[in-house]
C-alpha cells in the first residue's frame, strides 16, 4: 500500500508579495526660440503729414519785415515753445546701434525771381538733437546748402526719454541781407531719417 | 486494526520534597514550549489503493503592486518651437503629452532663464528678457482634470513663486491630477504670450531669444 501522508496546517499558511509604490520620476525637456528683428518705431510721432512717421508743420507766418526783406526773427519763431509737439519726438530701436541722418531743404517760393536785388528763397540751418542711452550725442547738423544729407552713427541705443529726438534751426538768411522777398508761399522741409545699425 | 502495546512504568517511590521540586521543573519546562497548531492530516493513496488519490494544499497567497508613475511611451513633453519676430505676432504652442500613472501623480516645470531670453545687458528702457505665460492641462481616466498657468518668470528653480507647479515635481510639489491617468491623450503644456508692445517698453533689444522648460513627474499618493 502505497499512501502520502500529508500534513496541512490548520491556519491558513500564506506568504506575501509586496512591492513599494514606484514614485517614478521621469523628463521631459521643450526648447522656445525667437527673435527680435533690428528695426526703430515711433513711440510719439508729433504731427506727421503725408506718409512720414513723425514729424510736424511749423508756421512762420510773414517771412519779410516791413521793408520787404527777411525778418530777423524767424529762428526764434521757429524755436518757440508753441512749436514744441510740432518738433519733437520719441523714437526707440532695438538695434545697440542708431543711425540718424538729416537734410534740410530751402524754404522757397514757387515764383521764379527776374531781378536782381530780390529773393524767394530762404536758407537756414537744421540741428537734431539726439538723446542716447549714455547721455546727449553730438547733434546732426544740416545746412540747406548742403548737397546732401548729413548721417551719423552712434554706438548707443537711443534713450526710452521722451523726448529723444529734438530740431531746432538757425541762421536763416536770403543770399544777401538786403533781397526783397518776392510775395507768395513759400514752403521748406526737414527730412530726418532714424534707422538701426548693426 | 493492530494491537496496539502500551509501555506503562510504575514510577519510583520519591521523597515528598524532591518530588515536589520535580513536578515543578516539568511545569515550567512545559510553558516555554509554544503550542504546536492543531495540525490537519490528510492521507492520499495511490490510485488503486484506496481513495482519495489527490489532496489540495491551499496556500494563500498574498500580494500587491506597487503604483507606477511615468510618461506614456511617445507621451514624453518634449520638443522645440521657434517663433520668429514673437515681439510683433505674440505666440501660442501647446506641447502634448500622456501619462501613465496608476494613482494620483504631480507635474511640475522649472523654467531655466524665467523668460525668453537674448544675451547683452538690459539698459534703461529696454529689456533682455520676454516674459510669457506656462499653462499645464492634465487629463484622467476619469473626468477629472487639472488645469493651471504661471508665468514663466515664476518657474525658476529654487526661487520661482509658482505654487501650482514650480518643479521639480515630487509627492508634494506639482500640479496634482487626483485620478490614476493611464495613456489618456489630452494632457498639455502650452507657451504663449501676446504681441509685445515695443513702444510703451521697456523695448525687447534685437536678437536672438530663447528658454528651456523643464518637465518633470512624480507619483503623489
Amino acid at each position: 500500500m502505497n499512501r502520502i501522508i500529508l500534513t496541512a496546517l490548520a491556519a491558513a499558511s500564506a506568504f506575501a508579495i509586496a512591492t513599494p509604490a514606484a514614485a517614478q520620476s521621469v523628463t521631459g525637456v521643450i526648447n522656445i526660440t525667437g527673435n527680435v528683428d533690428s528695426k526703430c518705431m515711433v513711440v510719439s510721432a508729433g504731427n506727421p503729414t503725408g506718409p512720414a512717421t513723425f514729424g510736424g508743420t511749423v508756421a512762420l507766418g510773414n517771412l519779410a519785415q516791413a521793408d520787404g526783406t527777411m525778418a530777423t526773427d524767424l529762428a526764434t519763431r521757429f524755436n518757440a515753445a508753441g512749436n514744441n509737439t510740432q518738433l519733437q519726438y520719441k523714437i526707440v530701436c532695438t538695434s545697440a546701434k542708431t543711425n540718424v541722418s538729416v537734410d534740410a531743404d530751402p524754404i522757397v517760393a514757387a515764383t521764379a525771381v527776374a531781378q536782381a536785388g530780390y529773393a524767394n528763397r530762404i536758407d537756414y540751418k537744421a540741428n537734431v538733437a539726439v538723446t542716447l542711452v549714455g547721455g546727449a550725442g553730438a547733434p546732426v547738423q544740416s545746412d540747406s546748402t548742403d548737397g546732401a544729407a548729413t548721417a551719423t552713427t552712434y554706438n548707443d541705443r537711443l534713450a526710452a526719454t521722451n523726448p529723444n529726438i529734438i530740431v531746432t534751426a538757425s541762421n536763416f538768411r536770403t543770399a544777401n541781407l538786403t533781397d526783397i522777398l518776392l510775395a507768395d508761399s513759400y514752403t521748406g522741409k526737414i527730412t530726418i531719417v532714424v534707422s538701426p545699425a548693426a | 486494526m493492530r494491537p496496539q502495546a502500551a509501555f506503562v512504568r510504575r514510577p519510583c517511590p520519591v521523597p515528598t520534597g524532591r518530588r515536589r521540586s520535580i513536578v515543578g521543573a516539568l511545569l515550567l519546562l512545559a510553558a516555554a514550549i509554544p503550542p504546536a497548531p492543531a495540525e490537519a492530516q490528510v492521507t492520499v493513496y495511490a490510485p488503486g489503493d484506496g481513495s482519495p488519490n489527490q489532496a489540495q494544499l491551499p496556500i494563500d497567497v498574498l500580494a500587491s503592486v506597487g503604483g507606477r508613475c511615468g510618461f506614456a511611451d511617445l507621451g514624453t513633453p518634449a520638443g522645440s518651437f521657434d517663433q520668429r519676430n514673437f515681439d510683433v505676432t505674440g505666440f501660442s504652442h501647446d506641447f502634448l503629452f500622456s501619462l501613465n500613472c496608476t494613482g494620483p501623480a504631480r507635474v511640475g516645470v522649472v523654467s531655466t532663464n524665467g523668460g525668453l531670453k537674448t544675451g547683452g545687458t538690459a539698459l534703461t528702457g529696454y529689456a533682455v528678457l520676454a516674459p510669457y505665460d506656462v499653462s499645464l492641462h492634465l487629463v484622467s481616466n476619469t473626468a477629472a482634470t487639472a488645469n493651471a498657468t504661471c508665468a514663466a518668470a515664476s518657474l525658476v528653480a529654487g526661487t520661482g513663486t509658482c505654487a501650482d507647479f514650480r518643479g521639480p515635481a515630487n509627492t508634494t510639489q506639482g500640479l496634482r491630477i487626483a485620478a490614476p491617468s493611464t495613456n489618456q491623450t489630452g494632457s498639455y503644456l502650452r507657451v504663449a504670450a501676446n504681441a509685445y508692445n515695443q513702444a510703451v517698453g521697456p523695448t525687447l533689444i534685437a536678437g536672438e531669444y530663447a528658454d528651456t522648460l523643464t518637465v518633470t513627474l512624480s507619483a503623489s499618493p
